[in-house]
């Protein structure tokens, strides 16, 4: 707690001395007297401290774990056990990623001992966990002559874990792998769509073989589908430095990137694949691919929650060798790659081109944070569109997505070119 | 979503307004120089309580008891130019304190009772001090009024300046 003088009242004993100078030197009784409300004044401003505060301040939200976007609303109440307080005022420490929406967080009142005051804002769910700082508490005297400050913490902080984001299906490269599942392969074996026809040998199960052409020619032969096989995936959101940035609605770009990748999980693991996220960024996250309802929601808290994914800049520096070593160690052999990143500089294409030639198929999920308003910003848009091209040449396949689409509309367009 | 605002409640403003009107209006009667110095205080201090510029009420305000003076040294009736004065010091507390409570709350806030709490105190005191100082001055030693309110308020000053100190 400090106290400190607001010197609002220095002028006013001057104007005192002028008023009884005047009067004086004219002979005025007038003039003098306005000296006496001066020195009134003067009494004023110097007659109280301000009271010992004795407050119990207490916050409440009405919902801590928010759905994204949701409005919560935060009251504040104060209690006075102490005397009474002429000027009281509060500013509350809202969170940083936190805008308010309606209403003040901040609230001036006297109060009377024993009584209580309250005042409310709404503020909009960002994802991520926040926690608020410190409530600053100004109390006055009646003067306004003194000022007490003191910061009181309360411990409330908000949750927002939005769900995975529900993109209906994400196709997978067609991949090698050998676990039963639904990623179709050029391999014969079991499955349900048509491969080819070939000699019957020991061994053919009897439910393969093809009896009609038995019956026609009296030749045995076996029929074989397209094996499909369950896929190992890790959607990589990329947070490095030129990631931080803001599309054209003011979103940064990273939510659109951790929203493709949740979207991308909750896709895979409702087709039985593995999968898993990893932040590619200064601060490092990962989360090893797995299957299951628990596995869902451990992404879904990283995802919200964890440093790596937040959306403000890196307060670290990137060591992206080391970092990429980092990946490829984690990564397991055979493992998809869904990269999610706006693809705003260069590295980014050998990253990709050295993960596609260790053997994991890439498919890159860009959201388009880029405009075309200014020299600058058409520049930027247009080196963009020559990175997605280099990488699409080096059969990298690119979803280009404009974020004022939904990513379902822009996946299924995507796939029409996918299949010509 | 709603940006910062550090603008002083508009309660302030108005009765700070409400407040300088008086005090130009009772320094007016000490005549036309007096109201007229006073009179242009009084856009000063309106648009600085309303803006939240501090230097402008002050020069206001100022201005207000400056009019007040040179009515009382111009032979204008004791009671309208200490209640002049009064006027002008409570209009500048009330603007004052509102400039101040809207670069810490900012305009948004709800701040009502901290506004008429503090004009109230503020009131009370320039009442209280002109009843006093008219009624001493009237009904005080009739014989050398002047001389006997000098002393007493030259004591009065040196104990203000003390107190201030």
């Amino acid at each position: 707690m400090t106290v400190r003088r607001t010197y609002r009242w220095r002028g006013v004993t001057a104007i005192t001395f002028l008023a009884v100078a005047a009067g004086v030197l004219t002979n005025q009784p007038a003039a003098l007297l306005v000296g006496v409300v001066g020195v009134a004044y003067a009494a004023y401003a110097r007659q109280s401290d301000p009271p010992e505060p004795d407050l119990a301040v207490e916050r409440t939200i009405s919902d801590t774990t928010p759905a994204l976007g949701d409005e919560v609303t935060v009251t504040v109440t104060v209690k006075n056990n102490g005397g009474f307080l002429p000027d009281l005022r509060l500013v509350d420490g809202v969170p940083d990623a936190l805008e308010v929406e309606e209403r003040s967080p901040r609230f001036a009142t006297a109060l009377r001992a024993g009584k209580s005051a309250s005042f409310s804002y709404t503020l909009t769910a960002e994802r991520g966990r926040h926690a608020f700082d410190p409530l600053t508490v100004l109390i006055r005297d009646g003067s306004s002559a003194l000022e007490r400050e003191r910061t009181q913490s309360i411990d409330t902080p908000i949750e927002c874990t939005p769900r995975l984001a529900d993109i209906g299906s994400f196709p997978l490269r067609a991949s090698t792998v050998r676990r039963v599942g639904t990623v179709p392969t050029n391999e014969a074996g079991s499955g349900v769509e048509f491969h080819a026809v070939r000699d019957y040998r020991p061994g053919d199960p009897l439910s393969r073989v093809d009896w009609r052409r038995l019956a026609r020619t009296g030749e045995l032969s076996t029929v074989e589908f397209r094996r499909e096989h369950a896929a190992t995936v890790v959607a990589v959101v990329d947070t490095r430095e030129p990631c931080h940035t803001r599309c054209p609605d003011d979103q940064p770009v990273i939510d659109y990137a951790v929203q493709a990748a949740g979207g991308v999980v909750a896709a895979r693991l409702d087709e039985g694949d593995r999968a898993g996220i990893a932040a590619f960024g200064p601060h490092w996250e990962w989360t090893a691919p797995s299957i299951g309802r628990d596995h869902r929601e451990r992404v879904r808290r990283s995802l919200a929650l964890d440093t790596g994914y937040a959306p403000h800049p890196p307060d670290r520096r990137f060591l992206s060798g080391l970092v990429f070593r980092r990946l490829r160690k984690h990564l397991p052999a055979n493992a998809q790659v869904v990269w999610c990143s706006p693809l705003l500089d260069d590295d980014v294409v050998d990253f990709l081109r050295h993960l596609e030639a260790r053997g994991h198929a890439v498919t890159v999920v860009s959201p388009d944070p880029t405009r075309r308003e200014t020299p600058g910003q058409r520049l930027a848009s247009i080196e963009r569109t020559l990175r997605i091209r280099d990488l699409r040449r080096a059969g990298i396949r690119v979803v280009d997505w404009d974020v004022a689409d939904s990513l379902p509309v822009t996946l299924a367009g995507a796939r029409r070119g996918w299949r010509q | 979503m709603t940006d910062f605002d550090p603008q002083p409640p508009r309660t302030a403003g108005g009765l700070a307004t409400v407040a300088a009107v008086v005090g130009v209006g009772l320094a007016g009667i000490g005549g036309t120089v007096a109201g007229g110095l006073a009179a242009l205080g009084l856009p000063l201090l309106v648009l600085g309580a309303f803006g939240g510029r501090r230097e402008a009420v002050s020069v206001g305000g100022l201005l207000v008891v400056g009019g007040a003076i040179l009515g009382g040294v111009f032979g204008a009736p004791v009671p309208t130019v200490v209640a002049a004065s009064a006027a002008a010091f409570v209009a500048w507390d009330v603007a004052e304190h509102g400039v101040g409570l809207g670069e810490q709350v900012g305009s948004d806030a709800h701040t009502r009772n901290a506004v008429v709490v503090h004009a109230a105190g503020s009131v009370l005191v320039a009442a209280v001090t002109t009843f006093v100082a008219v009624l001493v001055f009237t009904v005080g030693p009739s014989g050398r009024p002047l001389t006997a309110l000098v002393l007493l308020l030259l004591g009065a000053v040196v104990i203000a300046v003390a107190l201030t100190e």
